[in-house]
């Protein structure tokens, strides 16, 4: 999704299993939040004989009701790219698995292969939230202080503003870990002299960076909060400490070995929903 | 093309003879010297003979003088003063052999044709051969030449020599070389044969070497001026000797009449002096013509005087809001895009207008005053900003020797039309009201109508910092002026306490074709705004040229009438003018400030930006103003003035230009009550001054931050740094012994002295060890609070005591008078004084005797052993990783503590103290203080580690410049730059200003070439040049009495005028 884009569809995949319903409390309150179409994909494998769509996708008709509801053949991941595709400024919704078992990222399939797509800003949704109402009051934003972490909030960020919630940005700071080389960086101080007006000009400074590069309106109040250690673990114990309704990833695209880290840590220990933005270098 | 250097031969060239008039010509070259063009007179006469011809020109800077056939180079000081910047040194055996050879040619001349020939002996690293020597033929000008040329052949030949002067020519040639002078330079005026060592040849190698290449200036930029370029009797003319290999691509112009001819690649122009006349009228018109409209003063070029920022990106707006930052002691504003934008933070800073924000509690505040720079830019309605359309070029410059900053910039908008926009902008430091704007726009490739819109109004309302408000409209709008130029309007705005401060603003727009655009002025919700509308033509540029005047209530009562009334007299002087006298005085300040290093150009930069921005800070004629810890160049640290003042600048300001530097003091001075009233409210006498300061003295510290982490600290630096008070005594100490300035000693020096020393003497407590303690404090290492002991604090308070008794001494001794009223005034006790002395000889030093390394507090050496190690690379402050208790509980330094005190104190410590204590603390301290580094490369560089030094030193230079702290987005760092002069100075120079003199002790960083720093030291001014190989020391004292120089041990004496050079051993 590109700066300036705005939210026009939310995609909602349904697999028919109760798992994946999931997630339709958080696409549906975005949804009105974006004032975007809520679409429900249900990809089969085979076109199969007409029936009650609620029936095969699990849903209630008051879960379905003002949605556009699509019926795609096919590989389910491929399938449900190509509907995001079809429109600028779709958001994907999604349960991040919807098997019996945790898998080891913490992403099945579908989930992992819709990411690695790269092309679409997906929200995931735990598996074991249930179908409770979702309200988005608090969200957390981890920044590693880079210019492209930033910038990648884009247009979700005027959404989460514009839902009234509380927009708390979280730098994690490892100790050891050589501050980003990109230009315009700004990581935490490396020194305090005067603790007592370094504090107060470095926050200034840093949300300044991340309201400019995600162009976030000057009306709209950030939060920042420093944290240090692992940053994956540091993200998830803030969220569930600050009860965030949303925690927003920036994404580099690549989740092998060694890459990543902190996104990985998240999926899996996060305890709110967690919107993953690729980045858009 | 427009030259940046022109070279030109003089006889015959530039002047007809040495009668001429020449104020014409000096008239064209002042006027090219000002566009920064360099210019190199040749000549093969003395220095006196040219000088005298040159005296017209005001200011010489830029101008050099070769003479003797390229054995001397001459430049001139900011004085205009003649500087000797080359000479060809002659051994014995070169001049017995030149003397030989000339001889030989006049013996053999003799013989051959039983003429009369002369030698002339006394010419430098040359003899002349005199063919002619009739009176008739005793100075011919140069347009007699073709007349001399047959008289020399036609007397020669007449006596049987027929091969006339180009066998005279080889003869010399053949004598040289038999006789064995390598490389002998013979040269012929026509009149005389000479042979010597050096040519024109010489000079233009040194004008490659010397002025293009460090400048970067190509050959194809060099303009290269003679007259004599052709043959002359057979020979090669002598201008042609100007045709090096280096200056190859370099204009070559002849204006003489070359009988012969002029060799391949040189212009024949013809016409003499006359036509060399209208070929610089040429230059001045091609500099200009460049852009026919162009900026109020000519871009600048030498590198080493630039900060260049060619890249946009928009999150280091901040930070180059604050490196950019124009000051000048009265006001700072930061260099915000004129457009504006989310990206920026605009803001003007007036020196002492502090205000406090409405929620209880808050300290005191620079004020945020309106950016006077704001112009809006609509073509065609559409708004000029960078984030519409595309950025083709973009480049900042900050022009560090004039105090201007530039901006260039290319866009495309959407539209595709493209514009042109170049501005100018600077604080007047001739006239510290004065603000000058100038943009040039040109629309490249579209007609339309652009309109532009200068606006100056309420600073938008932002976090934690407190803004002007809108006060209404001043009292009247003012039509009369220059015909042309705008009204001038003034708006007010004031603080919350009701501080005003008046803009005064009358803008002009012209266009290239001659047009003068009217403004309308508007002042909607108490702001002013100047709009001109134009229908602009394609290639056709508009100048807009904006005087701002700022006045407050501070300075007058009245400050939108005093505003009004200053832009009025401003009236009748065109931009350049105020430009030009706004350059004049910075000229004027690097005279007595430019630290020049030679090997090291990032040093050389990173010295300069810090002078720039120490010169841009302070005030002479404001002692109620000090320099806070960011300037006027940034919000952060709210404008107080901690010890940096004192301690880290206050050197620099002393040392090049003592007005600036009592200032400071002064406004210690001003503050004396409340530093009293703070000493009473612990229990103690004297002064306590404030460790955070703002307009009162009082102490503005706030008392407790809390963390992005969530914690809240407090902050007990306003409770326990009490050295600030020793701080504040040694500065004036420095000052009066440097300056000798005795009426402010008497004024207010002495007052400072004794109250700081009594508020020691009621903080230190003797006891029953005999010694005199200090509790309960901090040092500058501020990882450990509440400590008993601080060397540092201890060592400053023994001296300051040690000056307190000294100070009564000298005032009893020398000004009764002075000294019983202002003992009566402060109710000093019988004895008090003098007890002192026995208080500070009691002190408690922390001096471990078995390593001579000062115990840092009491208890330091049970700390646990620091971990920096393991903790670096950082990525959060040491303290926060370690956390706070166990930070105390580590020997981890923040910065330099007993390192300072051992900077601070050098003389007075002994040298195994001074190694053992800076190699104990040095792996210690985490620098967790931009003013640590520096202290650090000082202190390493008289101790002789120049490697440890140079990385210390790269450190300190690059706090702003490189932002390796991360935060100069809110402000540059005075303290450090005042650091980083001290390490060049203090540190590699070595130098001590004494009260009998200076010494210095050179330690040259490695590839540091030659450092050279000017020095004002009691009424003199001097310059030290250190040079690394071979090691020499040379002292020139410029103006004042004599005085002495030490060094290794030697003392020289330097005379008004004189330059004394010692090699070092």
């Amino acid at each position: 999704m590109k700066q300036g884009e705005r939210i026009t569809t939310v995609i909602a995949p349904l697999d028919g299993t109760a798992a994946a319903m999931s997630a339709m409390p958080v696409a549906r309150t975005m949804a009105t939040l974006a004032g975007a179409t809520l679409r429900l994909v249900h990809v089969v494998e085979q076109a199969e004989p007409a029936g009650r769509i609620e029936a095969r996708v699990a849903a209630g008709v008051e879960d379905l009701r003002g949605a556009v509801v699509d019926r795609l053949a096919g590989t389910p991941a491929p399938a449900i790219v190509r509907a995001a595709s079809e429109r600028e400024g779709t958001l994907i919704v999604m349960c991040a698995y919807t098997g019996p078992r945790t898998p080891p990222r913490g992403l099945g399939s579908v989930a992992e292969a819709v990411l690695l797509d790269g092309r679409h800003p997906v929200l995931l949704v735990q598996a074991t939230r249930g179908n409770r109402p979702w309200q988005l009051r608090r969200v957390l934003l981890p920044q590693d202080g880079t210019p492209t972490t930033a910038r990648a909030l884009g247009p979700s960020i005027t959404l989460t503003e514009r839902a009234g919630a509380e927009l708390v940005v979280l730098h994690v700071a490892a100790p050891g870990v050589v501050p980003s080389a990109e230009p315009g960086s700004l990581g935490a101080p490396t020194y305090q002299d005067q603790p007592q007006h370094e504090w107060p000009a470095w926050r200034r400074e840093f949300l300044h960076r991340v309201r400019c590069l995600c162009s976030l309106p000057l009306r709209a109040r950030l939060e920042l909060a420093l944290a240090q250690g692992d940053p994956g673990a540091e993200i998830v114990r803030f969220a569930a400490q600050r009860e965030a309704d949303l925690i927003v990833m920036s994404w580099r695209g690549s989740l092998e070995p060694r890459r990543a880290a902190a996104l990985k840590t998240v999926i899996i220990e996060a305890p709110c929903p967690v919107l993953v933005l690729p980045h858009q270098d | 093309m427009p030259a940046r250097i022109i070279a030109f031969d003089w006889d015959g060239t530039a002047v007809e003879s040495r009668r001429d008039d020449t104020t014409a010509l000096c008239d064209r070259l002042e006027r090219l010297l000002r566009m920064d063009v360099a210019i190199v007179v040749i000549t093969g006469t003395n220095f006196a003979n040219v000088a005298r011809l040159l005296e017209p020109i005001q200011g010489k800077r830029g101008l050099y003088v070769a003479t003797n056939r390229g054995s001397e180079v001459y430049g001139f000081d900011r004085a205009s003063r003649p500087v000797l910047l080359f000479r060809r040194h002659a051994s014995p055996d070169e001049e017995r052999l030149l003397t030989e050879i000339a001889d030989e040619v006049r013996r053999t001349l003799v013989s051959r044709t039983r003429l009369e020939i002369e030698l002339v002996l006394d010419r430098l690293n040359r003899r002349k051969i005199d063919l002619i020597p009739l009176p008739e033929w005793r100075d011919p000008p140069k347009a007699a030449m073709g007349d001399l040329l047959g008289a020399v052949e036609a007397r020669l030949g007449g006596a049987g020599l027929e091969g006339g002067l180009g066998e005279v020519v080889h003869l010399a040639e053949h004598v040289a070389l038999v006789k064995g002078l390598a490389d002998a330079r013979v040269t012929s005026d026509v009149k005389h044969v000479e042979v010597g060592l050096t040519d024109k040849s010489d000079t233009i190698e040194w004008m490659m070497r010397v002025l293009a290449a460090p400048a970067g200036i190509p050959a194809e930029q060099i303009l290269i001026v003679g007259d004599e370029f052709g043959a002359v009797g057979g020979l090669a003319g002598s201008d042609s000797k100007m045709m090096t290999q280096s200056a190859g691509g370099a204009t070559f112009v002849s204006v003489g009449p070359e009988p012969s001819g002029v060799p391949p690649g040189v212009v024949h122009l013809r016409g003499g002096p006359a036509r060399f006349l209208e070929l610089l009228d040429e230059q001045i018109t091609a500099h200009r013509a460049g852009d026919p409209l162009g900026l109020p003063c000519a871009a600048p070029a030498d590198p080493r005087w630039l900060i260049v920022e060619d890249v946009f990106r928009p999150v280091r707006e901040h930070e180059i809001e604050s490196l950019f930052a124009l000051s000048n002691g009265y006001l700072g504003t930061r260099a915000a895009l004129e457009e504006d934008g989310p990206e920026t933070a605009p803001a003007t800073f007036i020196a002492g207008l502090y205000d406090v924000e409405s929620s209880s509690g808050a300290c005191p505040q620079l004020a945020v005053a309106p950016d006077w720079r704001r112009l809006s830019i609509r073509i065609e309605g559409q708004e000029l900003v960078m984030d519409a359309g595309e950025i083709l070029q973009h480049e900042r410059v900050l022009d560090l020797r004039r105090g201007i900053t530039w901006r260039r910039w290319r866009h495309r908008d959407a539209s595709a039309r493209v514009t042109r926009f170049e501005s100018i902008h600077l604080a007047s430091l001739a006239d510290r009201h004065v603000l000058v704007q100038s943009v040039v726009l040109t629309p490249e490739n579209y007609f339309g109508r652009i309109e532009i819109e200068a606006r100056i109004e309420p600073p938008v309302d932002r976090p934690a910092r407190v803004e002007l408000v809108a006060a209404g409209r001043g009292p009247r709008t003012d039509d009369a002026g220059t015909p042309g130029a705008g009204p001038a309007t003034t708006v007010v705005f004031r603080t919350g306490a009701g501080a005003t401060v008046a803009f005064a603003s009358r803008g002009r727009l012209r266009t290239s074709d001659g047009r003068t655009v009217g403004a309308t002025v508007t002042t909607p919700e108490g702001s002013l705004r100047e709009t001109w509308a134009l229908e602009a033509l394609a290639d056709q540029q508009a100048r807009l040229d904006r005087l701002v005047v700022v006045h407050t209530s501070r300075d007058s009562r009245r400050p939108s009438r005093a505003a009004t009334e200053h832009l009025e007299r401003l009236a009748s002087l065109d931009t350049t003018d105020i430009v030009e006298s706004h350059r004049a005085a910075w000229e004027e300040r690097w005279r007595t400030a430019d630290v020049e290093v030679d090997g090291d150009d990032d040093a050389q930069r990173a010295l300069r930006f810090a002078g720039y921005h120490l010169i841009g800070a302070s005030n002479p004629d404001d002692p109620r103003v000090s320099v806070g810890a960011r300037a006027l160049t940034g919000p952060a640290y709210s404008g107080h003035v901690f010890w940096d003042a004192d301690v880290y600048m206050l050197p620099f300001y002393a040392l090049t230009h003592p007005a600036s530097a009592r200032a400071l003091l002064e406004y210690r001075h001003g503050t004396l009550a409340a530093a009293r009233a703070r000493a009473r409210a612990i229990g103690c006498r004297g002064a306590l001054f404030a460790w955070e300061s703002a307009d009162t003295g009082e102490e503005t510290t706030p008392g407790s931050v809390v963390t992005p982490d969530g914690r809240s600290i407090r902050i007990r630096s306003g409770e326990q740094e009490h050295h600030i008070s020793a701080d504040v005594a040694h500065a004036v100490w420095r000052y009066w012994q440097w300056t000798g300035d005795d009426d402010f000693f008497l004024e207010a020096g002495a007052e400072l002295l004794i109250e700081t020393a009594r508020f020691w003497a009621s903080r230190g407590g003797l006891e029953p060890d005999g010694s005199l303690h200090i509790r309960n404090v901090i040092g500058p290492d501020e990882y450990h609070e509440d400590v008993d002991d601080s060397a540092y604090t201890n060592g400053m308070a023994r001296w300051n005591l040690e000056r307190g008794a000294e100070t009564a001494a000298i005032l009893a001794a020398r000004w009764p008078e002075r000294w019983r009223d202002l003992g009566r005034r402060l109710e000093l006790e019988p004895g008090e004084a003098e007890s002192w002395a026995t208080l500070a000889k009691a002190m408690y030093t922390g001096l471990d005797p078995r390593t001579g390394v000062l115990e840092q507090f009491r208890g330091y050496f049970d700390l646990e052993e620091a971990e920096l190690p393991r903790v670096l690379p950082r990525s959060i402050p040491v303290d926060m990783h370690l956390g706070r208790e166990r930070t105390q509980r580590s020997k981890v330094v923040k910065q330099a503590d007993v390192v300072m005190l051992v900077h601070l104190l050098w003389e007075r410590t002994p040298a195994a103290i001074r190694e053992a204590s800076f190699r104990y603390y040095e792996p210690r301290t985490s620098h967790g203080s931009s003013l640590s580094p520096s202290i650090h490369a000082a202190v390493a560089a008289r101790l002789g580690d120049v490697d440890l030094a140079l990385a210390y030193f790269r450190q300190a230079a690059e706090i702003d410049l490189a932002d390796n702290m991360g935060n100069a987005a809110s402000g540059v760092h005075a303290g450090a730059m005042g650091g980083l002069w001290q390490a060049a100075v203090f540190g590699v120079l070595g130098l001590e200003a004494r009260a009998d003199g200076i010494a210095v002790d050179p330690k040259l960083l490695p590839g540091w070439q030659r450092l050279r720093v000017p020095v004002r030291w009691r009424g003199r001014l001097l310059r030290v040049t250190a040079g690394a190989s071979p090691r020499t020391i040379e002292v020139e004292l410029e103006t004042g009495e004599p005085m002495a120089v030490w060094h290794g041990g030697k003392k020289l004496v330097v005379g008004p005028g004189q330059r004394r050079k010692e090699a070092i051993t």
